[in-house]
């Protein structure tokens, strides 16, 4: 199906992309200001979160209520997130609102009041989810793994740390937004039943005053390669591991995302097959690319009872390595199959596309076309798979553990304790 | 966009909501069978069966059936309720006929002996993930202290010990009892080919069990109840609340899912604004959770140890605030284009209308389009409002708290 794709940039530096899908009723916006936690001052962590929480919290003509009232009684389902680079805002809504959402977003972003005396409600919140995520395992373990692998700004969890949230105060809120909260770096991503003249006639109408600020670069990441352990009275023992990979935009991409495919895509992947299937070791296991900019990871998950860990993280691992073994051309076509299924998916979701150009502009600085991608993935060849997985070996491992045992590291995976 | 039925000779029943120019398509076999199904013994039988049927048919091994999913890209999985067992994958329509051929051919599963040991150790493994998270487990408890003993209190799970005493004999007479074509139904949204699917399905289910399954329902007699169950590494507190409230068929439901927005939406309602704005709580909703022919309204809480019985009154209150407080036309609106707009964005995928429709037809025979589920909606006037909060917020209810020790 062809695509139509849209861009154009903001005299202030802001990047509008966008694609019309004319059979669906429904739009979609991604909103990502690039004032995520690497920026947060040391410290402070906690801080970008609590400032995307605070802004929503009263803009421009709005109050706190009028905020959430509005965006209810038009309909818009919502979610907004904070991660290493942005602040996220994803909203999804029958289309014909779409100007009356983007107005508020506008004045969340741009004009926000802080109000003072919501800031004690907004950091008990903060504090509340922190305390939260000590009962949620897996991702307690994910949160320690990448604050091990990579140290500093780039390791931070949006949910920051106790001494961080306890230290903000509002003027915090007021430099950061000032800071960060700029044109440059923002990119705001539409999809769904939309019109690009007047899309661009809205955005520049919002968005186009927005005073410029000085543009932060970002720092390619270090990765430590370490073992931590978190001793814990569980049934099951949480295994997060993680290893070299690439991130999005890289040359390598799509041979190393589909290996990462081949070991967890689908009911015949190999991690499920052997860890699941034939040894019956886990309900959960799977294998998933992550991206920095300028550095990508592979990240694994199982989750086992203690007396079946160790056995476990050794299957894990000989999985992994199993891949410089040879790759089957069924494994290929079947997640050539799957990935073909997914591209017509996201075809169907103005969510979904809004997301993936907001990503396609942030990593490459341009959007892919669905055929582009679908391409690069039927030149894919077992030869190419092999001869890249024989070329980089897994390496620079990060590994975190939870449950009542440490575990022995497999031969192969090199990395210094740590506690 | 178009509906169409069909009874098969041996009972079955086949329907389609039909988008010719919807770009996928989504196929489920919805089976009328569930936790409130298994006899004594056996709990967690429906759940351990639904991932047996993934292990092999008479034509193909577990591997091949996984392959086979993955050959034609599908997206495929199935899950387990209290009264519904169902396995769907969404596909390019070019795939139906291979991905209705594996459907149609994993509801006669060999039940090996094996593999059944093999796969009992990978659903005791997902019971020990629950039993990790709170708080999970707790859930269970509080509806097995609503229900007492009425079918509706078994665990979707099972336990460890059920799970671990189950024998595959046990399960072969389940199977053999539940999977009978008068006991489900065949469901597909999108782009389908209905006359082709009427037919293959035809063919492949000649052999399958006929007849129909009486499910027998019990009055159910609630004991208003607190109880505390202990959690030892929780580190936050959780509370769950349950009391009646309309059922899948009764015509209230609409009503008091319209209240049940009001009071207890994630953002927006009553108690977002006490609650979730102020910090006092992690999380805390309220919400109505329907079977075929009972219902809940269940509440549940989430905030730290510290000053937890005064974060819990305030969920009381505001509870009872439907009540005394009866809810304006502007909350009702609120509360209207909120769902209405999850309905329209939901019903622009064919993998979500699958489980609307195949779930309504399983449970009432009844097909409606999404505008005529949002003019349902539409019709509820404040009146109608206040007439189920005076029914259902004044109701007895048994709560649980699950605790830490710290």
């Amino acid at each position: 199906m062809p695509q139509n794709l849209f861009k154009h940039q903001l005299d202030n530096g802001m990047i509008l992309i966008a694609e019309p899908m004319p059979n669906l009723k429904s739009a979609s916006i991604c909103l990502n200001v690039p004032a995520g936690t690497m920026h947060e001052p040391q410290g402070l962590q906690g801080l970008a979160s609590i400032c995307c929480d605070m802004i929503q919290r009263g803009a421009g003509e709005y109050d706190s209520h009028d905020i959430i009232n509005q965006l209810d009684c038009l309909g818009v389902e919502r979610d907004d997130g904070v991660s290493t680079y942005h602040v996220s805002f994803h909203a999804s809504m029958i289309a014909e609102v779409l100007p009356d959402v983007l107005d508020i977003y506008s004045k969340i972003v741009r004009e926000p009041h802080l109000p003072d005396d919501e800031l004690e409600h907004s950091k008990a919140g903060a504090l509340q989810e922190l305390r939260g995520l000590e009962d949620e395992l897996a991702q307690r373990c994910f949160r320690d793994l990448k604050r091990i692998r990579y140290p500093g700004p780039l390791g931070r969890s949006p949910l920051g740390d106790f001494a961080g949230i306890e230290a903000i105060d509002r003027q915090h809120l007021v430099d950061y937004h000032s800071k960060f909260y700029i044109p440059q770096g923002t990119i705001l991503s539409v999809a769904g039943a939309i019109d690009w003249p007047e899309l661009v006639e809205l955005v520049e109408g919002l968005f186009g005053r927005w005073g410029k600020g000085v543009e932060q670069v970002l720092p390619k990441p270090d990765v430590i390669s370490a073992y931590k352990h978190i001793d814990y009275p569980s049934q099951q023992t949480q295994i997060a591991l993680a290893y070299d990979g690439v991130p999005y935009g890289h040359a390598d991409y799509y041979r190393a995302r589909a290996l990462v495919g081949i070991l967890s895509d689908g009911l015949s992947s190999r991690l499920f097959t052997k860890v699941r299937e034939e040894n019956s070791l886990v309900y959960a296991v799977s294998a998933s690319p992550h991206s920095l900019y300028g550095c990508g990871s592979n990240l694994c998950y199982a989750g086992t009872q203690t007396q079946k860990a160790q056995k476990c993280l050794d299957l894990v691992w000989q999985t992994i390595l199993s891949l410089r073994d040879g790759i089957a051309q069924e494994e290929l076509d079947c997640w050539k199959a799957r990935m073909r299924t997914s591209l017509v998916m996201e075809q169907e979701s103005s969510l979904g596309r809004a997301s993936q150009m907001a990503s396609d502009w942030f990593y490459l600085g341009r959007i892919v076309p669905l055929e582009e991608t679908q391409i690069e993935i039927q030149n894919l060849t077992t030869e190419s798979l092999q001869q890249y997985s024989v070329e980089h070996p897994p390496q620079n491992f990060t590994v975190v553990t939870l449950g009542e045992v440490q575990l022995e590291l497999p031969d192969g995976i090199s990395a210094s304790k740590i506690e | 966009m178009e509906f169409r039925q069909a009874k098969l000779s041996n009972g079955l029943e086949v329907v389609a909501e039909i988008h010719p120019a919807a770009l996928t398509a989504s196929y489920g076999i919805f089976v009328n069978t569930g936790a409130r199904d298994e006899q004594h013994g056996v709990a967690g039988v429906s759940h351990f069966l639904e991932h047996m049927v993934f292990k092999g048919t008479k034509t193909r091994s577990a591997a091949q059936v996984n392959l086979e999913f993955d050959r034609i890209g599908a997206s495929a999985n199935a899950y387990t309720s209290e009264e519904r067992t169902v396995y769907h994958a969404t596909v390019l329509p070019e795939f139906q006929k291979p991905v209705m051929d594996l459907l149609c051919d994993l509801m006669s599963p060999v039940l090996d002996a094996e593999e059944f040991r093999k796969e009992k150790d990978v659903v005791l493994e997902e019971i020990a993930m629950y039993d990790d998270q709170p708080p999970y487990g707790g859930f269970e408890k509080a509806m097995e202290m609503y229900f007492g003993s009425h079918p509706l209190s078994a665990r979707v799970l099972g336990t460890y010990d059920s799970v671990s005493g189950m024998t595959v004999e046990q399960m072969r007479e389940y199977h053999q009892l539940r999977y009978a074509t008068g006991n489900m139904i065949v469901c597909a949204t999108g782009n389908v080919d209905f006359d082709r699917l009427v037919e293959q399905v035809q063919q492949a289910s000649e052999h399958w069990p006929v007849g129909t399954r009486i499910r027998e329902n019990f009055e159910v007699a609630i004991h208003p109840t607190a109880a505390v169950m202990q959690h030892p590494a929780a580190c936050q507190n959780y509370w769950i609340r349950i009391s009646p409230g309309p059922s899948r068929r009764d015509n209230d439901r609409y009503a008091m899912r319209l209240l049940a927005t009001i009071l207890g939406d994630e953002t927006g309602s009553r108690i977002f604004w006490e609650l979730i704005d102020t910090g006092l709580a992690e999380g805390a909703a309220l919400y109505c959770q329907e079977f075929d022919d009972v219902g809940l309204v269940q509440a549940s809480l989430c905030a730290g140890p510290e000053e937890f019985e005064a974060v819990q009154e305030v969920l009381v209150n505001v509870i009872h605030s439907g009540v005394t407080v009866p809810p304006s036309q502007e909350e009702l609106e609120q509360a209207f284009h909120k769902i209405h707009a999850s309905i329209v964005l939901a019903s622009e995928r064919s993998s979500n209308r699958l489980f609307t429709v195949g779930s309504a037809w399983l449970s009432r025979r009844a097909w409606e389009t999404a505008d005529e589920i949002i003019a349902r909606y539409r019709a509820v006037t404040l009146n109608d409002i206040q007439r189920v909060a005076d029914q259902y917020l004044k109701q007895p209810a048994i709560s649980l708290l699950v605790c830490g020790e710290k």
